[in-house]
């Protein structure tokens, strides 16, 4: 196994341009070995996971503000959420030190380029495009672009992602080649899922039975926000880059169902893995895992909040919406997620509408579908 | 000792120990405290072990892509795994240990390995030995 290496690319890695450079280079050549890449392609854009304080502790802030005097990132680098709303952080009670360390990170991610998007749905801001070869880490962002999109990326890892923004290339394997792409698993739907929770059910549900490979979903309707949902609940349970169904999604016409594993949801299993899920009552309810989509802010603008609700989306992606939800009562937080913030600290329980902050909160989380969250 | 089985390099290295084997895949973002090293997973069958100095043998890592981080923090941490042993690989796992510079190899049955079973993990020339 031996991947092709340019001259340039072999002066790299022999440390002529630096040590830093030197190093990412030989983790993606590495990773291409690995994985029986035949040579490293130039991506358009890196979306990087990793941000929040509470995820990387201190050995990752050390890690990135050692580098980020050395090197600058050579593509578009987008940024996942971190641990605060980098505006109200106080009035939602973050502390002083874990404010000064997050502001840390990203003080070092901003001087080495990055985009402060601070969201797990980049794509509402820079959709990619058909065909694109990307590197992004957040796996829910990575299985929603594969998929509904079309744009090619690996579910990379937070530092392999760090490397190629760094090197600008990646290793040509994986969800990068046609073959890479393929279903492994056909999924007949035979419940008819009504609310987004029901959708991120039966991404939960089929990511832990399909483990590693690629599901063809047969009988599913579902609009861009519902395949989001499953994206998401489906990359947490599993280790799945991407997801094809019939009738919608953009490659599924290319794909060979025949002779593979069936596998058939039905209601009772959507019913089930709630009652896993079931938790009670709670304090507070989050809304916006993954981050909501113009139309999400649009239809929970109409609603009332039954308790204190927190929502979550990009910052800048609708303003007047934003508004909007404020005045409806909504508490909106951009630039984190609570999964990832110590403001889930503060609750023993928090209800939300998502498997996948469910399964991340742990015994803290308590599952219901939007619809009961909102009047 | 018994026969070489031959194993994918992920991450060269080499190391010898005592095997933690998980029949389920591992989640290393919400699954392993890096400051402990301690499984702490709920329902994971391996809660509430410490994956400290041993060759964690696992189908492979699921879940959040930051789970490279938390590898990096374990080792820096001093808690992480001699070596990985996977059936599949990963790439959150794989950027991991070629970071972290924890030896990994993948393309063998989990069910071949028992806990507490010693291990040779030979990652620079691709194979394992049972001991």
């Amino acid at each position: 196994m031996s991947i092709f290496l340019s001259k340039k690319e072999e002066r790299i890695l022999n440390g002529e341009e630096g040590e830093i450079l030197q190093k990412c280079y030989r983790l993606l050549v590495q990773l291409g070995e690995a994985f029986g890449a035949d040579r490293l392609i130039p991506i358009k854009s890196v979306h990087l996971s990793g941000i929040s304080y509470q995820s990387i502790g201190d050995s990752g802030l050390e890690f990135l503000e050692e580098i980020s005097h050395q090197v600058k990132f050579k593509v578009r680098t987008t940024l996942n959420p971190c641990g605060m709303d980098l505006r109200q952080w106080r009035a939602v009670g973050i502390d002083e030190s874990f404010a000064e360390k997050q502001f840390r990170i990203l003080r070092a991610l901003k001087t080495m380029g990055a985009v402060m998007t601070l969201t797990c749905t980049p794509y509402y801001l820079a959709p990619p495009k058909y065909g694109d070869h990307l590197s992004w880490a957040e796996s829910s962002a990575v299985c929603y672009v594969n998929s509904v999109l079309g744009a090619r990326t690996n579910r990379e890892g937070a530092l392999s992602a760090l490397a190629s923004a760094i090197a600008g290339v990646t290793p040509n394997f994986g969800a990068h080649k046609e073959e890479g792409r393929k279903p492994e698993l056909l999924v007949k739907v035979k419940a008819k899922l009504k609310s987004v929770s029901d959708y991120s059910a039966l991404g939960f549900i089929v990511g832990t039975q399909a483990g590693n490979r690629i599901p063809f979903f047969k009988g599913l309707k579902a609009g861009a926000e519902e395949m989001k949902a499953i994206a998401a609940s489906l990359a947490t349970a599993g280790s799945i880059p991407m997801f094809h169904v019939e009738g919608l999604t953009p490659e599924w016409k290319k794909q060979k169902i025949v002779g593979l594993e069936k596998l058939e949801i039905d209601l009772r299993d959507i019913h089930r893995i709630y009652d896993e899920f079931e938790g009670g009552e709670g304090e507070a309810v989050f809304i916006g895992c993954p981050h909501l989509s113009v139309k999400e802010l649009h239809e929970l603008c109409l609603k009332k909040p039954k308790m204190k609700t927190f929502v979550c989306a990009a910052r800048g992606l609708s303003p007047s919406l934003f508004r909007c939800l404020r005045r409806s009562g909504f508490i909106v937080l951009h630039d984190m997620c609570p999964v990832v913030s110590p403001l889930s600290k503060k609750y023993s329980k928090l209800v939300v509408d998502s498997f996948k902050a469910a399964h991340y909160l742990g015994e803290r989380g308590v599952l219901k579908k939007r619809e009961e969250l909102v009047e | 000792m018994s026969a070489k089985i031959y194993v994918r390099v992920i991450s060269p290295g080499r190391a010898r120990g005592e095997a933690l084997v998980s029949r389920q895949p591992i989640n290393f973002y919400s699954g392993i405290n890096p400051k402990t090293g301690v499984v702490v997973e709920r329902n994971h069958e391996l809660e509430g072990e410490c994956i400290k100095n041993k060759i964690l043998v696992f189908p492979y890592g699921s879940g959040s892509t930051v789970g490279s981080y938390v590898i990096y923090a374990l080792k820096k941490n001093a808690v992480a795994p001699l070596a990985m042993v996977n059936e599949k690989t990963d790439v959150v796992v794989a950027a991991g240990c070629i970071f972290a510079l924890i030896p990994c190899v993948d393309g063998i049955k989990v069910s071949k390995f028992r806990s507490g079973e010693k291990i040779f993990v030979d990652a620079d020339n691709g194979f394992i030995v049972k001991e």
